[in-house]
């Protein structure tokens, strides 16, 4: 059987190489490449042509041979791929009572889970195909100290606050000493764990369920800390699940920046020396020191922003045998980083995992002149819950960990389908502020009659399907914060005209929303002297605008936010307005004090999603970039990001939220105004199925130089006018093609890239200068093709 | 079009081979800002100019050492020089090895050029030397330190940076060597030519009258004054050279010709810690800065836009620790090598520069018209982008559409722009109108005679001037008045404030609150070319107390000196001189700025004289009337007004040490609280 499936496959190999190899390694840097021998290029390509050739259970596990691999089969029944680079690759084709040392414990579905009691250690393994996945390290390389290596064989790991010591030593279950009692259930296991010398226990609970996936859970009242100086600084769950070392594996890790990126498991030859490590839900302004390393000419903050965490979420796959997991925080979030460590950072093994803050240090200032002493916060009250989703045959990469999270979100998010088709953003400004002799003076950008006329004009050429949020239209300008009353500036006609605009748009196609910013107070034109935000530290905090007109923002408190948006949203109401759109309160969390009350991250998290709940009852919602337990309120998302944040870790960008949303939540990218590359911005909204946003004025932009908007530097209607018919006509007749369709696959080859959706039309889209041909379709240089529907 | 087949060629290739192409990631978010600078110097943001694509970490199987230099040869080769590996490494723009010079020959290679027939220079530190290479990599010339006097005798020669003109004359850039850039010709084995471009020092005001107090012993102590030599340099096609020299304030670019005269000015705009220059393919000039911040110039100098930044640990692509040497190909993609990542950034140009490096060739080419459509297109996406709106009002200046041209001057602030073009729409408009407003003036002046003419007959209109006669008797109008006879005859002035009582505070503020409605009205509302603010950016409270705080300051310590002189005024009499000396600017003033709506720079001299004489005048009123108010002689006069301004010098001492104590007990009992409520909580 071996040698008839052996020509059949050298065949396929011969066919196949050339753009499975491409497959494999697309995104790989150039050196990297070339670095090895022909000999384990070869590897690479057989273990590939085996992962797409098997189809059947059973012959997974006996089918690998070839000219370069070699066989083993080792006296306890496992299959040991190896070749000359050692690929640690075991597979179990028969359920074992022990594996390494783990005694299998429960058995659901697909997947058995093995335990090893003294370190927590757990493994899992597929059954159709008997590839495992391990938790920890069993027989370390040596190569890393001591507190690493206890860190690498531990199921949980905690990072000691120690008095207020920024150094945060690790605390281990192999060095430390630690006592556990494990209980197993018919569902999972409790493990109690003590560690008497530091004074601290916890309890973790493991619950495997029925799709294969399990819960890993520590209650926050399980935590005890007795003592006064050592505290759980940090907690890490698993962080070593499906880890691999340098290149030995094929595959990525998932990294939730922007919508999606992927680190390689690749020999990185100790290019990185540091982790990505970013905030779930971005930075906090409460706690975070808010200095700015460098500034250009002292006052320009040059460097961006990486894009915020929006889905706490995290992924790994080994593509050689088709297993992987997404983790997704369901509790603690707020409080979690994600953390991915190439090799060569710390160590040598790729692992990536999320780090869970109990207690950090902040600097209380004592004096103005810059005086401080540190402080450690009080536990952080929440609870920690990370289920693992795993993939197996024929799903192991990014798409199937999106589609696993795609359903996640529909059937435990409580996300209903609401994407009801392709429409073009377009927003307008109203009314501005510049400074003048002794007032501000209006600065008009777009009335509620032009706005009309835009509106009527679009329709003349067929643009009809529209999603408009109407910025500065409240009583006194874009920045007159907050806003609580449905009153509209005269200079952009008044509330009477704006209400007819809107009850005109009603019967048509135009979702008109009205849109504000629920967070900041503007000191300059309301009272701000209450329920604004205190950071941790007690002192106010101001957001410097760097502008020149209102130079600081303050923030609201989130009860603030509530009781002011329910006003608005009531009086709108009984006008018959139900739009409003909001930034602010959907894409910032942050710790806070008033009155001398500290709340916590979580806290903000849980007070405004009652008030999303409660808007939702008045109005319907869309909020800019929101994070991912507000989707269930709204109706779409906008300010989706295209891409990745570019750090030097990641291989490669991948629209990973565009494949869990699409089809279910309408996305609306950033404004195609500030693209300054337009014709691949434009191939990056027809890949993603994002659809494109405007940023309009009727006036011409240049008056807005003096005032707090002149970052508003192109948006003059009649110049975007025919792009905007472009765009519309172009995007509309592909997003009509797969309308309600949900991204089912999503391949790289080279510069091209082909995405299918499940009602099997293909979308090919070509990022190269040359022309590209695929599936016998010819797609040119630098643009895409929709390929018929089967 | 040669490069679009090239491009081509290797694409099918690459094709063929199906070998695995370097995917570099098509689209992301840029990890920095971009910046350009508006007419008033503001900086604002705008679309990114270039995007990061790539890093090239290794060249073929070498990974980097310490790599010191970085160029590119015409046919698209990168040569860097890495003075740890002691080689010139030869590399094509995916990082793939052509090969190594100098191995065995160069000790610490620091500045590598290579000329149009691919001649290799090598600027050796360690070495001492400068190496010549040809084509091939063999050595075929090496020079020493230069034997000429000239040169200097404790001279020594640590060659850093090198560059050769189209004449073979090399151009070196020696560590410890302040003279300048030292010029060596290929001749007799390599005869010193002299210095070029050197810079020099200034002395502040500070420094000089160190100098003259100072001994020499404690001169010796003082930080050397030494010019400081460029830290790189680069040259362009026609032979000129670029400079940029760290710690040169304001002028830390320079564009020198063949006889070193500087031909640009000084700029705020040039990096702080510039390191490297190199000129593009539209006569655009590169400067990068030892940050990370890449600054685009055009010709003149004028800064375009500027992005990038350090990397502080953030971890993205696109910025960088330690910038070391910046190249630009054919393709206008940015290389940057960075020697504490150890590796080369390739930055891309975006369609907005592709828009823009169009605009500027055509429009530095002459082909103004033509450079209306790029320059359009650059527009749309930036309205605001400074150097395009300038440059499409010269074009339409060159087209004669002076409108438009004036437009686009005044939005750009190019004031030279919307002179040249308010000229001529004023000629346009005094041709068409010159004979109406001619006719006018003269029916005005016969209206008047036939009106004087009609009441001195007919007495018509006498209620009406009775009614301003009696206007004029109001008391505090005559004071008002009195004002333009102070003007006039300051001596006899004085005499009726003093004698008179030709004063009352109620007049002296009247003059006081007009001074300072006619200061606002100038300093906002002066025509266009004479404006010193920045429009939309009002002060007004801070411009008011300004004037007051000066003005009353100025009186009271005059006041004070005077009652301890022997001065005869009181305080309500030095209050209303002071005042009345404001009559001459109150009355020509607004002449001043209605004129300055309507005259361009060629008239300018109009609005100088007439400000110089208001000045003038007031200054004189203001000695007369110290002098006549208070009795005194002139050589008393003189003393008083020293002593005045010395008393207002201790006065402005006295505030800020109040000041300095205040804010110091603030602090303290700010601290204070914030103990105590941090011990207590």
């Amino acid at each position: 059987m071996n040698k008839k499936r052996f020509s059949k496959k050298t065949f396929a190999f011969l066919l196949s190489a050339m753009l499975a190899f491409h497959t494999v390694t697309a995104g790989a840097v150039v050196g990297d490449e070339n670095a090895d021998t022909k000999q384990s290029t070869a590897t690479e390509m057989t273990e590939n042509t085996t992962a797409t050739e098997n189809t059947t259970e059973g012959e997974a596990t006996n089918s690998t041979s070839g000219g370069t691999v070699g066989e083993a089969v080792d006296s306890t029944g496992v299959v040991q791929l190896s070749n000359e680079k050692a690929v640690e690759q075991a597979i179990y084709p028969e359920s074992k009572e022990e594996i390494m040392g783990h005694k299998r414990i429960l058995s659901k579905g697909n997947y058995e889970m093995y335990l090893k009691e003294e370190t927590l250690s757990i493994l899992i393994r597929d059954k159709r195909t008997g590839v495992i996945m391990e938790s920890t390290v069993q027989d370390n390389d040596g190569k890393s100290n001591a507190a690493w290596q206890g860190f690498m064989q531990s199921g949980i790991a905690i990072e000691l606050q120690e008095d207020v010591n920024t150094q945060q030593p690790k605390l281990d279950l192999i060095n430390s000493g630690a006592e556990i009692d494990v209980t197993v259930g018919t569902d999972g296991f409790v493990a109690k764990i003590v560690y008497p010398k530091q004074q601290i226990s916890l309890e973790l609970q493991v619950t495997l369920n029925d799709d294969g996936s399990f819960v890993a859970k520590i209650p926050d009242d399980s935590i005890i800390e007795e003592s006064e100086k050592s505290k759980i600084g940090n907690l890490y769950v698993y962080p070593f699940l499906g880890y691999t070392y340098l290149g030995e594996r094929k595959g990525y890790m998932l990294v939730p920046d922007g919508n999606g990126a992927l680190i390689n498991l690749e020999d990185k030859e100790g290019r990185f020396s540091m982790a990505y490590s970013q905030k779930v839900y971005g930075s906090d302004i409460g706690i975070d020191s808010s200095y700015v390393l460098s500034l250009f000419w002292d006052s320009y903050q040059t460097v961006n922003d990486g894009e915020n965490i929006m889905a706490p979420v995290y992924g790994m796959v080994h593509t050689d045998s088709d297993m992987g997991y997404l983790a997704i925080i369901e509790s603690g979030a707020e409080a979690a980083t994600i953390e991915a460590y190439p090799n060569g950072a710390y160590t040598n093994y790729n692992w990536i995992s999320a780090k869970f803050m109990k207690h950090t240090v902040y600097t209380q200032p004592t004096s103005k002149s810059g005086g401080s002493v540190s402080r450690v916060t009080d536990k952080i009250p929440y609870d920690i819950q990370i289920r693992y989703n795993f993939v197996g045959k024929g799903e192991a990469d990014y798409t199937g960990l999106a589609k696993s999270y795609r359903q996640y979100l529909l059937k435990e998010g409580g996300l209903e389908a609401t994407d009801h088709g392709f429409k073009i953003r377009l927003d307008f400004l109203g009314t501005e502020r510049e400074n003048w002799l002794f007032f501000k003076r209006a600065v008009t950008m777009t009335t509620v009659e032009q706005i009309q006329t835009i509106y009527k004009e679009l329709e003349e050429v067929g643009v009809t399907d529209i999603l408009s949020f109407y910025k500065g239209w409240q009583k006194g300008g874009v920045y007159s914060l907050p806003v609580a009353d449905y009153k509209a500036d005269s200079k952009i006609g008044g509330t009477k005209a704006l209400t007819e605009l809107i009850e005109e748009t009603q019967d048509t196609n135009i979702d008109f929303y009205l849109h504000t910013d629920g967070l900041r107070a503007n000191p300059d034109t309301g009272n701000t002297t209450f329920h604004v935000v205190k950071k941790i530290d007690k002192r106010l905090y101001q957001e410097e605008t760097y502008k020149e007109v209102y130079e600081t923002m303050k923030f609201l408190t989130p009860t603030r936010s509530k009781t002011l948006l329910n006003q608005l949203t009531k009086e709108m109401k009984q006008k018959g307005i139900e739009k409003l759109a909001l930034n602010g309160v959907g894409n910032t969390l942050f710790t806070w004090t008033y009155n001398g009350k500290s709340h916590m991250r979580s806290d903000t998290l849980q007070e405004y999603d009652s008030m999303f709940s409660e808007l939702k009852q008045n109005t319907d919602l869309i909020l800019d970039e929101p994070f991912a337990p507000y989707w269930k309120y709204i109706d779409g998302i906008t300010d989706m990001p295209v891409s990745d944040s570019d750090y030097i870790f990641t291989d490669e960008s991948i629209p990973f939220l565009s494949i869990a949303l699409k089809g279910v939540m309408p996305m609306y990218a950033d404004y195609t105004n500030f693209e300054a590359d337009k014709q691949k911005f434009f191939l990056k909204l027809v890949e993603t199925g994002i659809y494109p946003s405007f940023y309009l004025t009727w006036e011409d932009p240049s008056e807005l130089i003096n005032t707090n908007s002149n970052f508003l530097y192109t948006s003059k209607y009649s110049t975007y006018k025919k792009e905007i018919q472009e765009y519309y006509d172009e995007l509309k007749s592909l997003n009509d093609k797969i309308a309600g369709a949900t991204i089912e696959d999503h391949k790289k080859k080279g510069n091209l890239v082909v995405v299918t959706y499940s009602n099997g039309t293909k979308v090919y889209v070509n990022y190269g200068e040359q022309q590209v041909e695929e599936d016998g379709e010819r797609i040119p240089a630098l643009s895409y093709k929709v390929g018929d529907t089967k | 079009m040669k490069n679009r087949i090239r491009k081509l060629l290797i694409g099918v290739f690459a094709l063929l081979l199906a070998l695995p192409l370097p995917v570099a990631k098509v689209f992301a978010e840029v990890p920095y800002k971009t910046y350009m600078v508006d007419g008033y110097g503001r900086i604002l943001e705008t679309q990114t100019a270039y995007t990061p694509v790539q890093a090239i970490t290794r060249i073929g199987e070498v990974s980097f050492e310490t790599p010191r230099d970085l160029t590119i040869s015409k046919e698209g080769l990168l040569y860097i020089a890495d003075s740890s590996k002691k080689v010139i490494l030869v590399s094509d723009k995916e990082g793939n090895l052509i090969q190594t010079i100098g191995e065995g020959v160069l000790v610490s290679p620091t500045g590598v050029s290579v000329t149009k027939d691919n001649t290799i220079y090598v600027a050796d530190q360690g070495a001492q030397k400068i190496f010549v290479f040809n084509k091939k990599g063999k050595l075929i010339k090496e020079y020493g330190r230069p034997d000429s006097p000239i040169y200097g005798e404790k001279q020594s020669f640590k060659p850093t940076k090198i560059t050769v003109n189209n004449g073979g004359n090399m151009y070196v850039i020696c560590e410890g060597n302040t003279n300048g850039i030292v010029q060596i010709s290929p001749s007799n084995g390599g005869s010193f030519l002299g210095y070029f471009g050197t810079n020099y020092t200034f002395l502040n005001p500070l420094q000089m009258i160190q100098r003259i107090i100072l001994n020499d012993a404690q001169r010796a102590k003082l930080l050397g004054n030494i010019p400081s030599t460029p830290t790189n340099f680069c040259i362009d096609d026609n032979g000129l050279i670029y400079t940029v020299t760290q710690g040169n304030k304001n002028y830390t670019l320079k564009k020198l010709n063949i006889a070193g005269t500087n031909l640009l000015g000084e700029d705020d705009y040039y990096a702080d810690l510039p390191v490297a220059v190199t000129t593009g393919n539209y006569d655009n000039v590169f400067v990068a800065d030892n940050d990370g911040y890449v600054y685009e110039y055009n010709s003149e100098g004028e800064l375009l836009f500027v992005f990038g930044g350090r990397d502080d640990g953030r971890y993205r692509i696109g910025l960088c620790s330690k910038v070391e040497a910046i190249a630009v190909d054919e393709e206008d993609n940015i290389y940057l090598l960075d020697s504490d990542k150890r590796q080369i950034h390739i930055f891309r140009p975006t369609e907005f520069t592709d828009n823009l490096h169009n605009a500027l060739y055509l429009y530095s080419k002459g082909r103004y018209t033509k450079s209306k459509e790029p320059l359009t297109e650059v527009l749309t996406m930036n309205s605001l982008f400074d150097y395009a709106n300038k440059a499409m009002g010269r074009a339409y200046l060159q087209e004669e559409n002076y409108e438009e041209a004036l437009r686009y001057a005044r939005l750009s602030k190019d004031y030279d722009g919307y002179s040249d073009a308010f000229w001529e729409i004023r000629n346009l408009w005094l041709q068409e109108n010159l004979v109406t407003a001619f006719l006018l003036l003269v029916g005005i002046f016969v209206g008047i005679k036939i009106l004087r003419v009609i009441q001195r007959k007919y007495r018509v209109f006498q209620p009406v001037l009775s009614k301003i006669q009696q206007v004029g008797q109001i008391k505090l109008v005559t004071q008002v008045r009195y004002g333009t006879y102070f003007m006039k005859h300051p001596i006899d002035g004085c005499y009726g404030v003093r004698r008179e009582g030709k004063n009352s505070y109620l007049c002296a503020n009247l003059l006081l609150s007009a001074f300072v409605i006619i200061w606002i009205i100038n300093k906002y509302y002066i025509g266009f070319l004479f404006r010193g603010v920045v429009e939309g950016r009002y002060n007004l409270v801070s411009d008011i107390a300004g004037v007051l705080i000066v003005f009353f300051s100025i009186v009271i310590c005059n006041y004070l000196v005077v009652t301890i002189n022997e001065g005869e005024g009181s305080f309500r009499q030095v209050y209303c001189g002071f005042a009345y000396c404001f009559v001459p600017f109150l009355l020509l003033k607004p002449f001043v700025i209605i004129i300055s709506n309507v005259i361009t720079y060629n008239e300018q001299f109009i609005i100088k004289f007439l400000n110089l004489f208001i000045v003038a005048w007031m200054l004189v009123l203001l000695f007369v009337m110290i002098k006549e108010i208070n009795n005194y002689s002139v050589l008393q006069t003189i003393k008083i007004i020293l002593l005045t301004l010395f008393t207002l010098l201790i006065m402005a001492l006295v505030v800020f040490i109040i000041y300095m104590l205040f804010t110091q007990v603030i602090n303290f009992v700010v601290t204070l609280i914030r103990e105590v409520v941090y011990r207590f909580e």
